[in-house]
């Protein structure tokens, strides 16, 4: 099995569309920065006069939960378009956001004991 | 008094007007998961997205952070620049599904030092973070360590044993890396789900003391 090339293992070419060209050069959601793992809920069918990046977005958060992270990865846009499109399409009453038992947007609360706990139990039972 | 809107395009439509998004009405949707993290950190192909693999739920996916760097001075190519560069970092992550409604994602670190301020983002909200070390490239690892240690994030350090050979004590690998000792250390294999496991029980109970 071979290795990437030492030096430049996590790069690759940037893309040919420069990725801010598609939020007018926005690297701010409107809703704050959203933690990678916030989830993500389409409320409403895909509808015409969004773009279709923001409809790809959609169409994936209609089938369930999912992270911006996954958004991402899905969509191969970089993570800071994905928030700032999420961020439009919140606004706009399309889809809801979820955070991590905190405000959207906020930064991300410690998980509390309770939570831990539970999570130490999952993972045990794995 | 009239308002400010300093950031309102003006072609944008009447946004500030909508009723916010409805959340949960009395509707059927299910409850949105709990989600939580925990990173995992370490020095370029000591095994972070074979750990993740080995025991998530999905494949791991690799997500991109594009960003655009101010370039002072020499670029990657020798040349001297001082224009902005944009490259694309990948971060792998996985996720596992945990009974009660929870979802535990595991994000790796992009691999190099020049990627740190990345890791701000990443450790938001975390439990904290597995270390892999690779004990042949211990120095990789520094940044890793450094960066939980100032910041007081939990962690663990899982000495990865490549082809199940463990080099090193952890006693050493405890001092080579001047690792404080209420940090718990343990040996992985990073293929192997059970030891993958036993890593993150590790944090989440270093976690728990520290709470």
């Amino acid at each position: 099995m071979s290795r990437s090339v030492p030096g430049r293992p996590d790069e690759q070419p940037a893309p040919d569309v420069r990725p801010y060209t598609l939020t007018g050069g926005r690297t701010r959601s409107v809703t704050g920065d959203l933690p990678l793992e916030a989830l993500v809920e389409a409320l409403a069918a895909s509808p015409s006069g969004r773009t279709p990046e923001e409809r790809d977005l959609l169409a994936l958060a209609a089938g369930g939960f999912v992270s911006v992270a996954e958004l991402s990865a899905r969509t191969r846009l970089p993570v800071g378009v994905v928030r700032v499109l999420v961020g439009d399409l919140e606004a706009a009453g399309l889809l809801s956001v979820h955070g991590l038992g905190s405000t959207p947007g906020e930064s991300s609360a410690v998980p509390s004991m309770s939570l831990l706990e539970s999570v130490l139990d999952g993972i045990c039972a794995l | 008094m009239a308002s400010v809107h300093s950031d309102v395009a003006s072609t944008g439509p009447a946004r500030a007007v909508l009723p916010p998004a409805p959340r949960h009405a009395a509707s059927s949707r299910p409850a949105p998961p709990t989600v939580v993290k925990i990173v995992v950190a370490g020095g370029f192909a000591v095994g972070k997205t074979t750990f993740i693999s080995s025991i998530s739920d999905i494949e791991p996916l690799s997500t991109e952070a594009a960003m655009t760097e101010h370039s002072l001075g020499i670029d990657h190519a020798g040349a001297a620049t001082a224009a902005k560069l944009t490259t694309t970092v990948a971060m792998d992550f996985g996720r596992i599904a945990l009974p009660g409604n929870l979802w535990l994602y595991l994000f790796g670190t992009p691999g190099q030092d020049r990627f740190l301020f990345m890791w701000d983002d990443l450790v938001r909200g975390a439990i904290g973070s597995v270390v892999l070390v690779d004990t042949e490239r211990l120095d990789q690892c520094f940044p890793a360590v450094d960066y939980f240690e100032s910041r007081q994030i939990p962690f663990v350090v899982a000495v990865n044993c490549f082809n199940g050979v463990a080099r090193h004590t952890l006693d050493d690998v405890r001092e080579a890396l001047s690792i404080s000792p209420d940090v718990p250390m343990m040996y992985t294999d990073a293929r192997t789900r059970a030891a993958t496991k036993q890593a993150l029980v590790s944090l989440v109970r270093h976690a728990m003391q520290r709470g």
